[in-house]
């Protein structure tokens, strides 16, 4: 590659060690978790919100793209460099800045891995409730950037429910705060906006994040189920029965086996579906409401409901239902993972659709989801090197998500458009909502540099 | 310029006779800071808002968009004003989808009136699931009980507030403690863009991804960036036990240190209110405030099992005690309802005697509450501070017969503005007196981020036809 | 190895990657360097672009490449278990078949060619560690015939501060009596760093070598106290024989009673060796041993077992990159301070030899010691 003026003037600002722009390290900074590919003309790994800013308002000048990168784990093609472009690894930036306790907030920089923060919060008995199933890789930034959601989101909210502010980058390299350490602030709500913006708007170098005490009780139960059916009725006659639990996660029988021979988890492998259910909070009736809810279990006959009797037990029924993306390629090689969402009581009805568009397609579709809110993983299964077969899952995909919108939800609970599912987003939105969205990017990034081809089609 | 007959006829054309007035006495009662708009419109449906909007558009007519009234007080006296658009004819609930914990209904819907038609609500469901409407009706819940559900919201002024002015001005109460603010709990809106198209944002689901979240740029926008006119709100069902309890303090610093020892402790108070004696005063019951002076009260909340509102009261009553509270009432049932009524509308139970009375929203982070309540001790005020939300609601009472009376609460109101500061908040005007805003710090401090506000203004309402000049920074 | 070798060798192990990172966290080469070109997902993505033609062997792959530690731990938080090991240690193959692996890398094949050892030392020196033994005559511990064989391995043969190892080791078994011998100058590599050096096919000629010699004795078993030499023969080396780590081999002695242990107070804990712990799941014999010492407390680092980080010493990357090697064992020497042991004990000259230099540059007091040193201070009647 000839060596562009621009990268010499990208080395002054953060040292030589901390550009890289080998033909490998392009390649490197091309994938992330989804299916998608790109190449990026050069990766660089700032130190602080300075050297970001002085890269960013240099890219602007020579109209380079630039990626905002946390650890790639995006399902949604959210960091490949569509366009080329400089692509902002923040590796480098993970320090947690403060906690501070009095004001239930901790300040971190955008490296940080969320389990991180997770761990050192847990020493002083408070979380940060988003806990997306990738929290021991993901980076709170690429969270802010995706809007992640969690298990414990149906109770606690996802991510843009607990960030309190964020220090910001624009495309042109100015430097502003939103929001901040108190929970109102006057004026629109740009940190509501930057939130599942995917790095299109702006790239975050700090935030403020909400932390709140750790509940004083946690009580884990699975529900093992002979048909999918009455799992999924279970979900909504809890919600029903007016009890909001902490998670209610439901798995299949194929992701079940992918993950047993992960982790032995003890999910029981003849069943056809399980459900995580967990209450959470002040330990006062809550046996009660256990109670209830294996009432309700009993009444959609379930075949064994297991209470953890541990944290080691509780780590270990959840450690099955994290891993269960990553597990299934036990199967096949490649998976691509649906997101659509639609209200909970469709579920049961959209999931028979969802499996019998996967026999019309001649595809596996694993299925693990956040049950609770409705949100739907489909996990399409097959080769990616086989020819053929990439185009055949997204079409069964945009088929999913079709049949999702059309039962009145949408496209995407929280991995987020990027590239993969913008064709899609016509499926949930008009013309004239689009162009609001053009509007939104046009106020950050004129000239259309962070992260281009994402998001809005 | 266009004169009033003319847009009234041009608005008759597009809306219909019945739906657009500009006889004096309705203009008189939507005037904003004094200034009565030419005309007001009261459009029946989302479409009409946008049809109205469209001409506005193509007469460069300034609109302010109108529900209740009820907090139009705040921000700067409008820069243009021409047509008020009431949301007073989107009356509709669209979709109670109890089941899904969600509803829909317009803009123009009072606050109570779904909230009373939600408690009523069976969210019971049936099978098949995916067809609400097929006659099997097979309950796959039958042996609840039918409790009903609610917006877990309590904004101020909620007898008359409408959804759709909650939402414009991110209007929270008592009860974010627990449930956050509108941001977390509005999913979704279809409003009316400044070009007159209708757009939609968000949804029914509590996840969601797809695309920007709109929604969130529009809920507190005031007004400037288009119409809101179809809000779907994230439900709850209605907890098994409520409740209140009351504490009066002889001190400060005793009410502070229980307050402190309430949130130390592992229990989830929906709301913890400090309340000064002026506060405790207007509220009632009598004893709250007896002797009266001095008193700082403190207002929990309670909601949830059975078993948890039980321990609440047992804890939080020995809390008191070890503080030497001096009151403690316990309310429940129709008593617990009133008082946070009550509560809600103490502006309206000062406004009479108070007519130019500052209401002040200060913003400061959650752990300088004690430090506030000193602050407001030496004035006189209604004081009602949210301790573990960083807010709460100061009303300065201007001196009665005294006509320089409220000149003498500008400095008072920039040495609050510079307390908030200090601790990195800041504070909102809610309600002065027109003649008085000019000199009133009304958004505190200008926003970092005000140039990137100005922009999405610039994009979405270039022609600044929405509540121009009225929002932070004169947007 | 070429191209179409590697394919068939790794190219299903790479597609069965799927990038979803969780390796990140748990690689400590990624954890130093913060890039993806040092990471897990990142070596099986290269993988499989050279495979799949869109890039082409160079220095930059070598780097990566070469600065994999070979622990493992990768494959431990993978769900479909990916085993990246294996994959980078084709690459290497492949790299050493273009002529791009690293000078140090050819360095230490040619002269393990050449002197069957790693020290570039002659061979015959490889049991002049019992000069350490005033007490004992030069060829102590050499039998034609044995019951057991003790394979001291390269590092503990030749590296002044490992020495210390087989003195304990040989020590041990006098007090309780095993039957043993030393192959001395008839040991030769096991060839487990010829493999990280990317000349597997050099590998045989050593094998032949060492299963013959034990053979000769007519050993029944063949005790380790380094832990690669065990992985190696291990998984390797059909060996007809029972093969046994230092540790398993203390534990046995000790349960059957033949080493009297007197009380030692001290607080210490433990680091897995990737070879013994992951690689070879010997997890509970050392810490069996630890706790038959009367007095002794273990207290767990934060990540053991299955979890372990790797001390820096693996993969070769100690010789190739020494920079790096070193702040890997830096974040082990505050991970073992973190627990406020009096020690750490291991069971692998490798990790102490690189714990131990990096704390002497660091200037940081580091107690270290092999779990057959421990023991030996523990015996009764033994003055260290
Ligand atoms: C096995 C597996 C399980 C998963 N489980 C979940 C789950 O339960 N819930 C869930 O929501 N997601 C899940 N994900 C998806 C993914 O982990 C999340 O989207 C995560 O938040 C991404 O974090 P990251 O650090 O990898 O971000 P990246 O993938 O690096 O980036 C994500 C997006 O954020 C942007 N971004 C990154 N940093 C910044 C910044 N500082 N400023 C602005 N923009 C930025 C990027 O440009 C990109 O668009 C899972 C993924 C995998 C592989």
């Amino acid at each position: 590659m000839d060596r562009k003026p621009w990268i010499e003037q990208i080395e002054e600002i953060v040292g030589p060690d901390h550009i890289l722009t080998s033909d490998m390290d392009r390649i490197l900074y091309g994938y992330d978790a989804s299916l998608a590919k790109g190449k990026a003309d050069a990766v660089v790994l700032p130190g602080d919100t300075d050297e970001v800013s002085r890269v960013m308002a240099l890219a602007h000048r020579e109209r380079i793209p630039v990626i905002a990168r946390g650890s790639g784990t995006n399902l949604s093609g959210g960091t490949v460099p569509a366009r080329g472009g400089v692509v902002i690894h923040l590796s480098r930036m993970n320090r947690i800045l403060e906690i501070d306790l009095p004001n239930r907030t901790a300040t971190v920089e955008p490296g940080v891995i969320t389990l991180d923060l997770q761990n050192r919060l847990l020493r002083d008995g408070f979380v940060y409730a988003p806990d997306p199933a990738s929290q021991k890789v993901s980076t709170l930034g690429g969270n802010l950037g995706e809007n992640s959601g969690g298990p414990h989101c149906l109770k606690y909210g996802v991510t843009t429910n607990h960030v309190l502010g964020a220090e910001v980058v624009l495309s042109d390299g100015t430097v502003m705060w939103t929001g901040g350490k108190t929970h109102d602030s006057a004026g629109y709500d740009l940190t509501g906006l930057l939130v599942g913006s995917e790095g299109t708007l702006g790239v975050v170098t700090c935030m403020i994040l909400r932390i709140l005490r750790a509940p004083e009780a946690v009580k884990t139960m699975l529900a093992v189920y002979d048909s999918i059916e009455d799992a999924g009725n279970t979900v909504s006659a809890v919600i029903a029965e007016g009890i909001v639990p902490a998670t209610l996660e439901m798995m299949d029988r194929v992701v079940m086996q992918a993950v047993e021979a992960s982790v032995q988890a003890g999910y029981p492998l003849d069943a056809a579906a399980v459900l995580i259910i967990e209450l959470d909070g002040m330990v006062d009736g809550m046996e009660r409401q256990a109670q209830k809810i294996q009432a309700i279990c009993r009444r959609h006959h379930v075949r064994e409901i297991r209470t953890a009797r541990d944290d080691a037990e509780r780590a270990k029924l959840w450690a099955g239902r994290k891993g269960a993306f990553g597990a299934i390629t036990r199967l096949k090689p490649s998976y691509m993972v649906g997101d659509g969402t639609v209200p909970r009581t469709r579920l049961p009805g959209v999931l028979k659709r969802v499996l019998e568009t996967g026999e019309k397609y001649g595809l596996l579709i694993g299925n693990v989801f956040h049950a609770g809110d409705g949100n739907l993983h489909p996990l399409i299964l097959f080769d990616e090197r086989v020819e053929g077969e990439l185009e055949r899952v997204k079409a069964a995909s945009s088929e999913i998500l079709k049949i999702c919108a059309e039962a009145g939800g949408t496209i995407s609970g929280e991995h987020g458009i990027g590239l993969e599912k913008l064709e899609e987003m016509h499926f949930v939105f008009s013309e004239g909502d689009l162009a609001v969205m053009r509007q939104v990017k046009k106020a950050f990034d004129p000239k259309g540099l962070l992260n281009p081809g994402k998001v809005v089609p | 310029m266009t004169s009033p007959s003319s847009i009234r006829s041009s608005l008759e054309s597009v809306l219909g006779p019945e739906a657009v007035r500009d006889d004096p006495e309705t203009v008189a009662a939507h005037a904003v800071d004094g200034v009565p708009p030419r005309a007001v419109a009261f459009p029946g449906s989302t479409n009409a808002v946008a049809e109205a909007v469209r001409l506005c558009q193509r007469k460069r007519l300034a609109v302010i968009p109108w529900g209740s009234g009820s907090k139009m007080a705040a921000g700067f006296p409008p820069e243009r004003f021409d047509l008020a658009l009431s949301t007073a004819r989107l009356q509709r609930i669209v979709d109670m989808d109890t089941a899904n914990l969600t509803v829909t209904a317009e803009a123009g819907v009072r606050f109570k009136t779904v909230q009373a038609a939600l408690s009523g609500e069976e969210n019971r469901c049936y099978l098949p699931l995916e067809d609400p409407v097929t006659p099997s009706q097979e309950e796959i819940c039958p042996e609840r009980e039918n409790r009903g559900c609610f917006i877990p919201m309590s904004p101020p002024h909620s007898r008359t507030a409408t959804l759709g002015g909650i939402v414009a001005a991110n209007s929270s109460g008592p009860t974010r403690l627990l449930h956050g603010l509108p941001r977390d709990l509005v999913l979704g809106v279809r409003y009316v863009t400044p070009a007159g198209e209708v757009v939609g944002m968000g949804g029914k689901t509590v996840k969601n991804v797809s695309g920007y979240d709109v929604t969130k740029l529009m809920i507190g926008s005031q007004g400037s960036l288009g119409v809101v006119c179809e809000i779907t709100l994230r439900l709850l069902p209605l907890p098994e036990r409520t409740g209140t309890e009351l504490f009066a303090f002889d001190r400060r610093e005793a009410a502070c240190r229980f307050v402190d020892r309430v949130f130390e402790s592992p229990l989830l108070p929906s709301a913890v209110e400090l309340l000064n004696h002026r506060a405790c005063a207007l509220l009632g019951p009598e004893e709250l405030d007896r002797p009266a002076g001095g008193t700082w009260g403190v207002a929990l909340a309670l909601e949830g099992v059975e078993e948890a509102v039980t321990r609440m009261r047992e804890t939080f009553g020995k809390m008191g005690e070890a503080r030497r509270a001096r009151v403690r009432l316990q309310l429940e049932g129709e008593a617990h309802a009133r008082f946070w009524e009550r509560y809600g509308h103490l502006e309206e139970t000062m406004e009479e005697a108070w007519p130019n009375l500052i209401t002040i929203h200060p913003v400061y982070p959650i752990s300088e509450y004690s430090g506030m309540a000193a602050r407001v001790d030496a004035l006189d005020a209604v004081c009602v501070l949210r301790a573990g939300s960083g807010t709460g609601r100061i009303h300065l009472l201007p001196p009665g017969a005294d006509p320089e009376g409220p000149e003498k609460l500008l400095p008072v109101v920039e040495r609050i503005l510079e307390a908030c500061v200090r601790t990195g908040g800041g504070l909102t005007v809610e309600r002065a007196a027109p003649a008085w805003k000019a000199r009133l710090p009304l958004w505190g401090p200008e926003p970092d981020a005000l140039a990137l506000m100005r922009r999405i203004k610039d994009q979405m309402d270039p022609d600044r036809l929405f509540s121009p000049g009225r929002f932070v920074g004169g947007i | 190895m070429n191209i179409v070798q590697l394919r068939k060798l790794s190219y299903d192990e790479v597609c069965r990657c799927n990038r979803c990172g969780f390796c990140l966290p748990s690689c400590p080469v990624y954890a130093v360097e913060q890039r993806e070109s040092a990471s897990p997902r990142g070596r099986n993505a290269i993988t499989r672009a050279v495979i799949e033609g869109r890039v082409g062997w160079s220095r930059d792959i070598e780097r990566s490449i070469f600065s994999c530690l070979g622990c493992g731990a990768c494959t431990a938080a993978c769900f479909p278990s990916v085993g990246t090991r294996d994959v980078v240690m084709g690459d290497r193959a492949c790299l050493a078949g273009e002529g791009l692996q690293p000078e140090t890398a050819d360095r230490l094949a040619r002269s393990i060619g050449k002197s069957h050892n790693i020290s570039e030392e002659d061979n015959e020196e490889r049991g002049d560690w019992r000069e350490i033994l005033r007490d004992v005559p030069d060829d102590a511990f050499e039998k034609d015939a044995a019951e057991v064989v003790y394979f001291v391995g390269c590092v503990a043969s030749f590296f002044p501060m490992a020495q210390k190892i087989p003195v304990s080791m040989s020590r041990i078994m006098e007090r309780a009596g095993v039957d043993f011998t030393i192959l001395a100058g008839e040991e030769r590599c096991c060839g487990y760093p010829l493999i990280g050096a990317g000349v597997p096919e050099h590998v045989e000629a050593h094998r032949a070598h060492n299963l013959r010699k034990v053979q000769e004795v007519g050993a029944k078993a063949v005790v380790f106290t380094c832990p690669s030499c065990y992985h190696s023969w291990k998984a390797s080396y059909d060996a007809e024989v029972e093969l046994l780590s230092a540790p398993e081999f203390l534990e046995r002695l000790i349960q059957e009673k033949r080493l009297p242990l007197k009380e030692l107070r001290a607080t210490v804990t433990y680091h897995d060796p990737c070879d013994l712990g992951r690689q070879s799941g010997v997890f509970e014999p050392p810490r069996n041993v630890l706790q038959a010492i009367p007095g002794l407390r273990l207290k767990e680092l934060p990540n053991n077992r299955q979890m372990s980080v790797c001390c820096g010493g693996g993969g070769n990357v100690e010789m190739v990159n020494p920079e790096l090697s070193g702040r890997v064992a830096q974040m082990k020497i505050e991970e073992i301070r973190s627990t406020g042991a009096d020690m750490v004990v291991s069971s692998c000259q490798q990790c102490l030899r690189t714990m131990l230099t990096r704390a002497r540059r660091e200037k940081v007091p580091l107690v270290a010691k092999d779990l057959t040193e421990l023991v030996m201070e523990a015996l009764e009647g033994e003055t260290s």
